[in-house]
């Protein structure tokens, strides 16, 4: 298992809760049928993005990425990413039930000024049933 | 009602134990029937009839878990199972309102990269009009057959 998330704040957070399993067949006439095939909701979505933050700073999210081979391993999420919000709205992002998150696609990094990064992150939360 | 929770509840009884899985309580077991069954990731596919009284043939598909290869390895590759398959319909409360119930036989699995499917056959099939309105019996024809090949000389 991969290590924690490093304990950075972001400059920006956008989060896109998850959706449930379900399938719809829409008839000629428009009538819907809507098929339920779980009880938890998957996919969870949440983008970081570091501001002209250190080189070490950056070399720690990269090195974050490696650790989880390539966006393979699933991890948690430190209290310091959400810093700002009230405990139960952490609690509904950072650690919903049954949800560990992974990399959707490999950190965007963006020199700024010498020794300063900008560092873009998109997480996906997805289901760890064992 | 045009909201239907659907949930299957699969009861596999091979020569060593009988497992009981559901696919759509996650990470929670569920009970049915006074049965516990635990979560597994698992879907079905395949059941169909036809007039011809084909043998229905269904197939599991489970990723390639260790829970799957061993369920393989108890049922000797998946030849000396039951499986009895229930697929239930839930209300808004998740209690169960509605179940259909078939009996399957095993007849094999196969393994991809991701995925070990595990087949199965209906355990009772039809009898065409053409076949004569007798009882078979094992005194009569032997051992039973298991399916439809049946042919009349």
């Amino acid at each position: 298992m991969a290590a924690q998330f490093p304990r950075i704040k972001p400059a920006e957070r956008s989060f896109r809760l998850g959706q449930y399993p379900v399938k719809s067949y829409r008839a000629l006439s428009g009538a819907t049928v809507k098929r339920a095939f779980g009880n938890r909701p998957y996919g969870y979505e949440l983008e970081l993005s570091f501001n002209n933050i250190t080189d070490d700073a950056t070399t720690e999210l990269l090195t974050h990425y490696e650790s989880t081979s390539g966006g393979f391993d699933r991890f948690t999420l430190p209290d310091t990413l959400f810093a700002g919000m009230n405990t139960a709205l952490t609690s509904k992002i950072q650690s919903p039930s049954q949800i560990k998150w992974e990399y959707v696609s490999p950190p965007e990094v963006r020199s700024i000024i010498p020794g300063r990064s900008a560092v873009r992150i998109t997480l996906a939360g997805e289901i760890d049933y064992l | 009602m045009t909201e239907i929770r659907i949930a299957q509840y699969l009861k596999l009884a091979t020569t060593a134990q009988t497992l009981r899985y559901q696919n759509y309580f996650v990470a929670q077991s569920s009970s049915f029937l006074s049965e516990t069954y635990d979560f597994a990731p698992f879907r079905a596919e395949g059941a169909l009839a036809s007039l011809n009284g084909d043998n229905e043939n269904l197939r599991i598909l489970f990723p390639n878990v260790e829970v799957a290869l061993r369920l393989l390895e108890q049922a000797n590759g998946n030849r000396l199972s039951d499986l009895t398959f229930a697929t239930a319909w839930l209300n808004a409360n998740e209690q169960v309102i509605n179940t259909v119930t078939d009996y399957y036989i095993g007849i094999g699995a196969s393994y991809s990269e991701t995925t070990i499917e595990l087949r199965f056959r209906s355990a009772v099939d039809s009898v065409g009009s053409a076949f004569p309105s007798r009882t078979l019996t094992r005194d009569l024809v032997g051992p039973l057959p298991l399916n439809s090949e049946l042919y009349l000389r």
